[in-house]
């Protein structure tokens, strides 16, 4: 009991700044870009500004060419105008200082901006148990207890650094799990990407801490590709969590990035995100698109990869975190929070690939629309034919606070083999007037039983989440409600 | 007997056999529907709807569109004595989607059966806002196919207030015996205000080769009308169905489906309902038992345009061999059908390591005010239920065929027509026990 | 000064009208009784007074402490001290019944102008007053009411009310599907949140919850009318003759 007093998420409603979105500031700060446009002489440009080996070009230029016959998807039940490609810098990063060797040299100018957000990187005030990756328009600006993952062998560093310091892991891996034909924005961020997280446990370490990066997009009319990589070894564990805000602008943003996860035998995953981009004004105007390919692989037997999400901003929302269930016994979970308000659109949802025998997944989906917005669910749960005594359970659920937005379940359901289980229920409804009485009749506000009921709803997925997280996501969703109850 | 030709090839052959044709609909209709056809081109698995459901049989069968002057209607004799021909209905019995007879008389009052190649001017006008008005030529191209080369209709209409007591029976007999063959029937039932009826609809093929039956039937249930309608299909491996069912349904009236496979080569199922009014009742059921290398493809819409309406879909299927099914069932809410009810549930049984099943219930909802749900399962049989039989002395084989009869049998007892339910069950059980 | 006044309070749902003109005045420190037939508008009274949307009032006045009831949204008659014990309980999914508590709480403190309580305080708050309904404390960090038995969520209501401290508190049915233990815990609940402040309506089909809340007034409700008022023998004498004789003695 005690705990959920003082977890107690109400202080947090109360806490509420009552504004809305409120990272919506930008920092001038200096930056240089590459020419506006793609073609292979940007490729060229990103490769060589990133002093990267030849290996990485190479794989760059192939990406980029693949691309080029690629054309962008249509099937998600999203609507948005044309993009031109041609008409965006691929690169923007802050102007290097040489020879940055720890946080004290990093530009005052950046520190204050992650300040702003709640997330202080130097040394004397830097968030306890977790380690900050800090990524500004999809450049690594700073990493935090560097050192002491060093002592266990934990490699935590931005992936620009690991192409130079680890090149036999980033091309052994970088890839793997998404290869460059896996689909458009895929190619893109295979051809563009600057920078990300890396991520490597090795064998039989418990990572000690929290491995968190902080995306921040600040530059305008830049598409933000940013690439994460994390390999788990045998019997290794991590816990990742990634934050994402940017600037208010009337523009739409472009956000293609890729995350791959290779879990090896008995090692364990959990990947976390809360997804906040500027979903764009109350008329729809700017805002993320994002569009995210995300995909672990329990490649050895026993392993996990354990997906969160909260998914609270963007204009547009397309991504599936998805598992490839490869060793015997292995676990897929995908936990899934998507709101939308406002003309958001939302396509999420996730993958589950078995081909072990023995494997498990679980999909727990809670969408909520709202405003004009759309908000689907769309999901695969494939079982191949040797995937002997597979389970999956999937449960999606959809609650709808008004009648001018949609909500959508498309879940797909593949068997092949006849000793799996596969169970999906899915419900669509809206908040009971009955139960919006009862608080009031405690003396509770609607607009407050409205936000109270939908943390409830997504208690399921938030418990999933890092404390310091979970508390963070309570309180975009109630303020992304804001306005939703007439 | 088997040549592979490439689809565009077979795509092409069809085309060239519109000129040769006396079709059913007016000429401009027949054009729009070819290019129609044209365009789209025979669907492959990059298309959404037919994702799962490979059409390479079309190419290995050298199939010919049937022409009305070519049609044997000698056949009737081999199914003189089929059980099916045996039940309790009043019945139209249809050779390629044709009728030997042009004296459709039903012995019932209140019901007329008729030809639309029969039909004057005048009689034309009267269906002009019924044929074709529920469907879409776009994005359809077996229903363009079928509307370039239907030569007939056939016309059921139940007249305001009747309640017709015997079940009217339509027979489909497909017939192939010296070479393939697609026909393209067509059938048009209207079911007037206050009225009720039972519809049962039953395919059986004969003959040496291959043939499609590419079908498109529309259905009217008027107000506060009561329709019960089965489809039963219980088919060789020669056997294709490629069929389009249309429901429009008008205010508190009643339709229910039920749709029972037990057999067929290939048989792909689209049946759509629009609730088009108030306090609508629409139930949709089946169920499938595939064995061989058998396909059975299940794509149900229920559209819901009005408030207060309810829906209910139940489909079972049960897979053996190497054999597939595909499930595509969705609930559409539009903007203002509040205070709808809709469900929709799928269970399958796979008995083989070859068998494989492919489901995708979907919701897609624009009013807030709905209770919608769904849930789709695949798995083995229970191993507890058949743990409980057993300790009961009861033999392994012996339980699992109790249990997916139980499974098989929740479907059939929704007909309530009783000398074809009882048959039904009678084949599920002789069925499940090879 | 009446705590809760009831003048010629005509209600109905959809068109339906069900209070014909009802009439009730509650003084501070006391507790009235509504006994009455299925169909009779008990429930009806209890949902117009929390303001149920679905029910229309249209004629006459209920002056709760000197202010105009039927003019306040549903949370404001709760902030002001009017409390619904429920017949039927909702079960709320995911959120905490500490969480919801302290939200209710700190609103109706809000509405009084009073800080809100701080975690220590709540905590202490919430197990001293779920003693008094018997109930473990791992309850209250179950999500409200789901998966409680019946009982479960009567006494549920019973602790809310306890925590809330309404001047005014309406108990609709909430012995109805009680067993005996259960009722003792909710009669004893009451009987010790009872002071010379505050006042009770208890509704119920049967006399036996009088058994353990002893009512200062008893009425008998019939077709939207208080037909006949008396003190607690009139709840026996109810419990033994029916409801019939009440109805004539009415008409006569």
């Amino acid at each position: 009991m005690s705990q959920d007093v003082k977890d107690d998420d109400q202080l947090l409603l109360e806490n509420l700044a009552k504004s809305e979105y409120k990272y919506g500031f930008f920092s001038d700060i200096e930056q240089e870009f590459a020419p506006k446009g793609l073609n292979e002489d940007i490729v060229r440009f990103i490769s060589l500004k990133k002093k990267e080996p030849e290996f990485m070009l190479n794989w760059r230029l192939k990406a980029y060419r693949h691309w080029l016959k690629m054309k962008e998807p249509k099937w998600q039940k999203v609507n948005f105008p044309q993009i031109d490609y041609q008409d965006a810098y691929y690169y923007a990063a802050p102007v290097d200082k040489p020879g940055l060797k720890d946080l004290n040299e990093v530009d005052p100018d950046i520190l204050s901006i992650y300040e702003k957000l709640g997330i202080p990187l130097n040394e004397q005030k830097k968030l306890q148990g977790i380690a900050v990756d800090a990524v500004l328009d999809s450049v690594s600006v700073a990493t935090t207890f560097k050192d002491k993952l060093n002592e266990a062998g934990i490699i935590f560093c931005p992936i620009s650094e690991a192409v130079h310091s680890h090149p036999e892991l980033v091309e052994k891996y970088l890839g793997s799990v998404v290869p460059h034909t896996d689909n458009f924005f895929a190619a893109l961020n295979s051809a563009v990407f600057s920078d990300g997280s890396f991520v490597y446990i090795p064998k039989g370490v418990r990572c000690p801490m929290e491995l968190s990066t902080y995306f921040r997009i600040n530059a305008s009319n830049t598409g933000q590709f940013e690439r994460t990589l994390i390999i788990a070894e045998e019997g290794s564990y991590v816990s990742y969590l990634e934050g994402c805000t940017a600037p208010m602008r009337d523009e739409n943003q472009l956000h293609a990035a890729v995350v791959e996860l290779v879990a090896h035998k008995n090692a364990e995953i959990k990947y976390s995100t809360v997804q906040n981009w500027y979903p764009g004004d109350k008329e729809g105007k700017g805002g993320i698109y994002n569009f995210v390919t995300k995909r672990g692989i329990c490649e050895g037997a026993n392993s996990k990869i354990s997906w969160t999400q909260v998914e609270t901003g963007s204009s547009i929302t397309w991504k599936y975190p998805s598992c490839i269930l490869k060793g015997d016994n292995s676990i897929g979970e995908f936990y899934s929070v998507a709101m939308t308000n406002n003309y958001q659109q939302a396509d999420t949802g996730t993958k589950m690939i078995h081909i072990g025998k023995n494997t498990k997944s679980r999909i727990v989906s809670k969408g909520i629309s709202a405003g004009f917005s759309e908000n689907s669910y769309r999901g695969l749960v494939k079982i191949t034919k040797n995937a002997s005594k597979s389970r999956n359970f999937s449960q999606c659920d959809s609650l709808l606070l008004g009648d001018k937005c949609g909500a959508h379940t498309f879940p797909y359901l593949e068997i092949q083999n006849k000793s799996a289980t596969v169970e999906h229920e899915a419900t669509t409804s809206k908040i009971s007037e009955d139960i919006i009485f009862y608080l009031n009749q405690r003396g509770i506000s609607t607009e407050d039983a409205v936000a109270l009921i939908v943390n409830g709803y997504a208690k399921e997925v938030l418990n999933q989440l890092p404390m310091e997280f979970a508390v963070e996501a309570q309180k975009l969703l109630a303020i992304s409600l804001e306005g939703s109850v007439g | 007997m088997s040549t592979n030709i490439s689809t565009s090839e077979f795509k092409q052959k069809l085309i060239n056999q519109f000129d040769s044709l006396n079709g059913l609909s007016a000429e401009s209709n027949r054009r729009e529907a070819l290019a129609q056809f044209d365009s789209y081109g025979i669907p492959t698995l990059k298309h959404e709807h037919w994702k799962y459901t490979g059409l390479t049989f079309l190419n290995k069968h050298n199939f010919d569109i049937i022409k009305k002057s070519e049609v044997d209607y000698s056949v009737m004799q081999q199914f003189a004595n089929h059980p099916l021909n045996n039940i309790e209905a009043e019945k139209v019995v249809l050779v390629n989607g044709f009728s030997a007879s042009s004296n459709l008389k039903s012995n019932q009052s209140g019901v007329t059966i008729s030809r639309l190649s029969d039909f004057d001017d005048a009689q034309k006008a009267q269906i002009s806002d019924y044929y074709g008005q529920s469907i879409k030529l776009e994005n359809n191209p077996f229903i363009a196919l079928n509307t370039a080369f239907a030569q007939d209709c056939i016309v059921i209409k139940i007249d305001k207030n009747t309640v017709v007591e015997t079940p009217l029976q339509i027979v489909y007999l497909n017939f192939a015996d010296t070479h393939a063959i697609i026909n393209n029937p067509r059938l048009l039932v209207i079911a007037e205000e206050g009225s009720q009826a039972t519809i049962i609809e039953s395919v059986h093929s004969f003959g040496e080769f291959a043939s499609l039956k590419n079908s498109v039937s529309e259905y009217y249930v008027a107000k506060n009308a009561s329709l019960e309608h089965y489809r039963i299909q219980d088919d060789s491996e020669l056997s294709h169905t490629i069929d389009f069912t249309q429901v429009n349904q008008e205010n508190d009236s009643h339709y229910h489906n039920v749709n029972v496979s037990l057999g067929g080569q290939f048989n792909r199922n689209n049946i759509h309902t629009l609730l088009n009014g108030e306090n609508i009742e629409s139930n949709l059921s089946g169920v499938f038992i595939t064995s061989g290398n058998e396909l059975f493809d299940i794509h149900s819409l229920a559209d819901h345009a009005f408030p207060n309406c309810e829906s209910n879909e139940n489909y079972k299927g049960i897979l053996l061999g190497n054999s597939t099914g595909i499930f595509n069932g969705k609930i559409l809410v539009r903007k203002d059908a509040q205070k709808t009810n809709a469900y929709q549930s799928n269970k399958n049984v796979l008995l083989s390591d070859n068998a494989s099943i492919f489901t995708k219930p979907e919701l897609e909802i624009y009013a807030d005010d709905v209770k919608c749900s769904h849930g789709a399962t695949s798995g083995a049989l229970d191993e507890i239920s058949i743990f409980y039989l057993v300790s009961r002395g009861i033999g392994r084989k012996k339980a699992e065929a109790m249990i997916l009869n139980a499974i098989a049998d929740d479907i059939i007892d929704l007909i309530k027509h009783e000398p074809l339910r009882l048959h039904l069950l009678e084949r599920v059980e002789n069925k499940l026990n090879q | 000064m009446a705590l809760i006044e009831i003048k010629n309070l005509k209600a109905n749902i959809y068109g339906n009208e069900i209070l014909h003109g009802l009439n009730l005045t509650i003084n501070a420190g006391e507790i009235h009784a509504i006994m009455g037939p299925n169909g009779s508008g008990k429930s009806t009274l209890a949902s117009v007074l929390a303001g149920k949307e679905e029910f229309e009032v249209t004629e006459g006045t209920v002056t709760f402490d000197g202010i105009d009831l039927l003019d306040m949204s549903p949370e404001d008659r709760a902030r002001a001290g009017v409390f619904l014990a429920f017949q039927y309980p909702v079960e709320i999914p995911g959120v905490s019944n500490a969480n919801f508590l302290k939200t209710a709480i700190n609103e109706i403190r809000k509405f009084r102008n009073q800080d809100p309580l701080d975690a220590m305080d709540f905590l202490q708050m919430m197990k001293e007053r779920a003693k008094l309904v018997e109930i473990e404390s791992s309850f209250l960090s179950r999500s409200v009411n789901v998966g409680f038995s019946g009982g479960e969520k009567k006494k549920n209501e019973i602790f809310q009310m306890a925590m809330l401290e309404p001047k005014f508190a309406v108990l609709d049915e909430t012995d109805s599907g009680l067993d005996i233990d259960a009722m003792k815990v909710v009669a004893n609940g009451v009987n010790k949140l009872k002071t010379d402040d505050n006042a009770f309506l208890i509704i119920t089909h049967y006399q036996r919850l009088l058994d353990y809340i002893i009512p200062d007034f008893v009425h008998v409700l019939s077709e939207g009318r208080i037909i006949k008022s008396g003190g607690k023998e009139l709840a026996y004498e109810l419990e033994e003759r029916g409801y019939d004789w009440v109805k004539a003695e009415a008409i006569a």
